[in-house]
């Protein structure tokens, strides 16, 4: 596991837990270009990390963990397939993340919960998968969050 | 050097402009919520936030030609359907008209039925979407696509193909042309039967049954082409939206300020500010007299 070594500017002064590297070889929609990223995990906050460029550091996006225990079925079910085809495994080993954006002004934070990353935890690669259908009502089901 | 005192209030004015321009700064990021509030505040991430600003504008560009380009497919797939639709009435009347026991006035309401749906699907075929003729190919504003003078269709457009930039480096073909549309044999088919029921003749009436099916399998092909475009568009859509999604959560953790942080800032720059102003004011007050003093 190879860390980058530098870091963007927003994890100044911030205890990072755990970070790792992921190759991801179609890079993220809108930033095709760019194809590692490191996932720093904060110390004390289970559900949010920041994903960045191990190349560009300073293009970095919070992420959240998928709320969802790994024994939902449901949602691994509508994800396999899509893992399947990209780590040709049944889906098992695999986190999944959203992207997430904070609109401070109103105090907003907005998910997107039809584009999940999947990053195989054996392997270290993820892939930003595309669904057609929106997973928040199934999320917002499994882990009682309304 | 003599220090006059001139140059002390100068000194001091220079240092509240100064003050007072750093706070305006502050007020500014408080009241946009933005970190980057122009080039020179941070050249090199306002340059990087600005090009990727832009880079979500085009795609909302794109996205808007992605939402036409589907609403030009969806409109085309309805009209392909009404059309089927009419040909599984066509299909009907053809089983009446083979049916030997049916009398010749009986077939001529029957072609007076099928005239009056050809017509119909030339009206269709005629169909706009935004003002344009959505089976004309590129000539979308010209003369009318489809006309029927009681015996045969004829098509008034080109078989070219319509383009929609829905990417940087991507176009999508988002039109069937009337060329397409007479290739699935309906025209063809429909004034054959109307001719065969005008001349009063089951046997040839019975033939074009399967050639009826045949037009409606066509049409159904025809259909399932149109929705393979949808599909790529929807899947373009749902991609855009995704890129825009991660460029604005790029961007929020770019520019957003960290409110508690910048009032923070802001306080201690406010007394700073109130201490200057107090010294520049004293320092101004300085007058001949207490100058003597």
């Amino acid at each position: 596991m190879k860390n980058g070594n530098k870091h963007p500017q927003m994890l100044e002064g911030i205890e990072i837990r755990n970070l790792v590297t992921v190759e991801f070889p179609y890079g993220l929609p809108g930033f095709e270009w760019l194809k590692r990223f490191n996932i720093a995990e904060v110390k004390d906050n289970p559900l949010f990390s920041l994903l960045y460029s191990t190349d560009e550091p300073d293009i970095s996006m919070i992420i959240m963990k998928c709320p969802v225990a790994e024994t939902s079925e449901e949602l691994y079910k509508l994800v396999r397939k899509e893992i399947k085809r990209y780590f040709g495994a049944n889906g098992n080993g695999v986190d999944i993340y959203f992207v997430v954006r904070l609109e401070k002004g109103e105090k907003k934070l907005i998910a997107n919960y039809s584009a999940p990353i999947v990053v195989c935890r054996d392997r270290m690669v993820g892939y930003q998968l595309i669904l057609e259908r929106d997973l928040s009502e199934l999320i917002c089901e499994n882990s009682n969050v309304r | 050097m003599r220090v006059t005192q001139s140059i002390i209030t100068r000194t001091l004015l220079q240092s509240l402009n100064s003050t007072k321009e750093s706070l305006r700064e502050k007020q500014t990021s408080i009241a946009t919520g933005k970190r980057i509030e122009k080039p020179s505040s941070d050249p090199i991430n306002f340059s990087k936030a600005d090009k990727f600003r832009r880079k979500i504008e085009q795609n909302e560009g794109f996205l808007q030609n992605v939402e036409s380009s589907l609403g030009w497919v969806e409109n085309t797939m309805s009209i392909i359907d009404s059309i089927y639709e009419k040909i599984l009435r066509v299909k009907e009347i053809a089983v009446q008209g083979a049916d030997n026991t049916l009398d010749e006035e009986g077939r001529r309401i029957l072609s007076e039925e099928v005239d009056s749906i050809i017509n119909d699907i030339v009206s269709l075929g005629n169909s706009s979407y935004l003002g344009k003729y959505v089976f004309a190919g590129t000539s979308t504003k010209g003369e009318k696509p489809f006309t029927y003078d009681g015996y045969s269709v004829v098509y008034n457009g080109n078989g070219e193909k319509l383009f929609r930039r829905v990417g940087e480096n991507y176009s999508v073909v988002i039109n069937v042309s009337g060329e397409q549309l007479r290739a699935t044999n309906v025209f063809t088919v429909l004034t054959d039967l109307k001719n065969a029921l005008d001349n009063n003749n089951p046997e040839e009436v019975a033939d074009l049954i399967a050639r009826i099916d045949q037009v409606g399998d066509n049409l159904l092909n025809l259909n399932s082409s149109v929705g393979s475009i949808q599909k790529q568009l929807e899947l373009i859509k749902n991609r855009l939206e995704t890129a825009n999604m991660n460029l604005a959560s790029y961007l929020s953790s770019a520019e957003d300020v960290d409110l508690a942080e910048a009032i923070t800032q802001y306080n201690v720059e406010e007394t700073a500010f109130k201490a200057a102003l107090s010294i520049t004011s004293n320092a101004i007050q300085l007058n001949l007299f207490s100058f003597l003093e």
